[in-house]
């Protein structure tokens, strides 16, 4: 801090303030202080005065009270806070400038005991502006420099050596207390500080991290939308061009993507690295089309752990794997019934799905040059996950076979 | 003939899209047992036509052209109290569904649906029965986990006073619609009937709706102590 009279950014200009605020609430139990002097001091012949300076001196610490307590009680606005201070500023000037014109008003050379009560006022005075207004020094100066600058010019008035000595006393005293509180001052701030930058460097932090999800989830849907819905919607539309697709396959083309698009919506819903919850989704999704084509859907899953690897990326993988097995029971196998089930085996979580259908000749699906059972082999490596098929003339399993711990990143 | 129309359960639409009302108005003859009196394509419209007497299903697209359908379901709870809300979707997706369930509705309609679903829905919305697909299960559960530790209300009684908890079977039932199961499944799973998984459904809906006033109680005075 260079100036102390500088004030500091905004946002830790207001802590500072806030400081005070808070602080000067406790000075309430000063308002005695004027009464005491009056009692003690009342016998010295000035007793009209001194009432007058006792209700003057109380109003100042009252309205000063007030004030400190309606805005303390507030949120404190980034454009109020120098009008503010100011304010404080001014009060304090009166109030600092009251208690020095004690001295004024009771001190003669005579009273000895009235002089000590009135340096023990200056004394008790310096310290509890340290203690409450030490965050701003502007305020601390506001209240003591009248103060002492009025009791020690009485003092140099008195042409008397232990007096004129006292005197220049406790200006030292200001000064040296004037050093105290710009050091605590420094301290002051320097901790709001950190706790400010503390607070907008985390801040910044979760902004970065924010983006960096949008982006990924962005590339992730691209990626999806261009592999599924787009090339469906593609092919459709060449065969349509051609004029070789009825209005029933047309229909069942537009049916798939939709289902596509449901199933991608779906995926951005956190599953909470839960896989049933993901297997139930699809179920959901799904059964209609099952049910529709007269095939009878059992679901036999049982609970398995948590997979901590099961971010949307790869739960859009399983659920696209999954999507295209059954449709390739509804299209191809004449099943009437399927079976979906979970297990846990040897360290790996197995979800199977079984039909009663006629089978296929796994080795002459993988030749053929559809997307589909090859897909969902890459799909299967793309998440460390093992795909393997088992087809006879009774039906179909298709098992996968997912890790329940996955270390290195896929 | 008279006898069968008053049997009808009788359905409002208010949604823009015209393929879904001629959809409806050409599937929903009186041999479903299902019977359209009012279209509405806008906001306004749909709010107009609370003033008729009260329909048994009102099936509502949040999208309208002039405003969002939840106007439309907030009024016709208060001016058509039994009547079934229904929230027309395109993709039944939770921010949708759980805004609708929120204001009132009980149940969805996917409008791609196939013809019999679509009338077996409404059907099975009318006779009690509402379906939840396992995603909003899910969210509903957080839902309800998440609403009881709430320190920062100033007056204690009160929290007592609005929360709502969901009671043990009906939290059995959400967990089982997580993992998939359907109503029928459920019913066997705890040995009930399907009817009584239903009402336990039903009965989750009603306190989503009750918790959901709290929630807006509960910004509300978090906004006046903050601001």
């Amino acid at each position: 801090m260079k100036n102390p009279f500088s004030f500091a950014e905004d946002d830790i200009l207001i802590e500072q303030l806030r400081l005070v605020l808070s602080n000067f609430r406790s000075t309430l139990p000063v308002i005695v202080v004027p009464f005491l002097l009056f009692w003690a001091l009342q016998n010295n012949g000035n007793m009209q005065s001194l009432a007058v300076w006792c209700a003057a001196v109380i109003s100042a610490h009252l309205l000063l009270q007030i004030y400190t307590r309606i805005q303390f009680s507030k949120n404190i606005h980034h454009t109020q806070t120098h009008k503010i201070i100011w304010i404080l500023a001014m009060l304090n000037f009166v109030d600092g400038g009251l208690w020095g014109l004690l001295s004024w008003i009771v001190l003669d050379t005579g009273t000895q005991a009235d002089f000590i009560l009135v340096c023990a006022v200056f004394a008790g005075m310096m310290g509890g502006g340290l203690a409450t207004q030490s965050p701003i020094p502007l305020l601390f100066i506001s209240f003591s420099l009248p103060h002492a600058l009025l009791l020690s010019t009485k003092l140099l008035t008195l042409h008397e050596p232990a007096f004129f000595a006292i005197g220049i006393g406790s200006l030292i005293v200001l000064i040296t207390i004037f050093g105290q509180v710009i050091n605590s001052a420094r301290i002051t701030q320097a901790g709001i500080k950190d706790r400010v930058d503390l607070a907008s460097s985390h801040a910044k932090l979760r902004k970065v991290e924010k983006k960096r999800t949008l982006e990924q989830e962005r590339q992730r849907l691209m990626q999806d939308m261009h592999d599924g819905l787009g090339s469906s919607l593609i092919s459709a539309l060449r065969v349509v061009e051609r004029g070789k697709m009825n209005d029933k396959e047309l229909a069942a083309v537009l049916k798939g993507c939709i289902d596509d698009l449901k199933l991608a919506i779906d995926s951005m819903e956190p599953v909470d690295k839960n896989l049933l919850l993901l297997l139930a989704t699809l179920r959901f999704r799904l059964e209609p089309r099952l049910e529709n084509a007269g095939i009878k859907l059992h679901w036999c899953v049982e609970n398995v752990p948590i997979l901590e690897w099961l971010d949307p990326k790869s739960a859009l993988h399983i659920l696209r794997i999954l999507q295209e097995a059954i449709a390739n029971v509804i299209k191809h196998t004449n099943a009437t019934e399927v079976t979906i089930s979970t297990s846990l085996e040897e360290g790996l979580v197995s979800v199977k799905i079984t039909d009663n259908g006629s089978g296929y000749d796994v080795a002459e699906a993988f030749a053929s040059k559809g997307r589909g059972i090859s897909g969902q082999k890459y799909r299967a490596t793309a998440i460390g996950a093992e795909i393997t098929w088992i087809s006879n003339n009774k039906g179909t399993c298709i098992t996968l076979n997912l890790p329940i711990n996955r270390e290195s990143p896929f | 003939m008279n006898t069968a129309i008053n049997s009808c359960i009788r359905i409002g639409l208010v949604d823009d899209d015209i393929g879904f009302q001629s959809e409806l108005s050409t599937i929903l003859t009186p041999s479903t047992g299902i019977l359209l009196q009012g279209i509405a394509s806008t906001r306004a419209e749909g709010l107009k036509m609370l003033d008729m007497p009260q329909m048994d299903v009102l099936i509502v697209d949040l999208g309208l052209p002039d405003g969002s359908g939840i106007d439309v379901m907030v009024a016709a709870n208060k001016k058509w109290p039994t009547c079934n809300l229904m929230v027309s979707t395109t993709f039944g997706d939770e921010l949708h569904v759980m805004q609708s369930l929120e204001a009132g509705a009980t149940g969805y309609l996917l409008k791609d649906s196939a013809p019999k679903n679509l009338i077996n829905e409404i059907k099975s919305l009318h006779s009690g029965g509402s379906p939840i697909s396992p995603l909003i299960a899910r969210k509903i559960l957080t839902r309800f986990h998440q609403s009881p530790p709430r320190p920062a209300l100033p007056d204690n009684r009160s929290v007592e006073k609005l929360k709502v908890g969901l009671s043990n079977r009906e939290l059995e039932v959400l967990e089982y619609i997580t993992k998939g199961f359907s109503s029928n499944e459920i019913a066997a799973l705890m040995a009930v009937s399907p009817h009584t998984v239903l009402t336990f459904i039903r009965r989750v809906y009603a306190k989503l709706k009750v918790t959901s006033k709290t929630e807006v109680i509960y910004e509300a005075r978090n906004q006046g102590i903050l601001g």
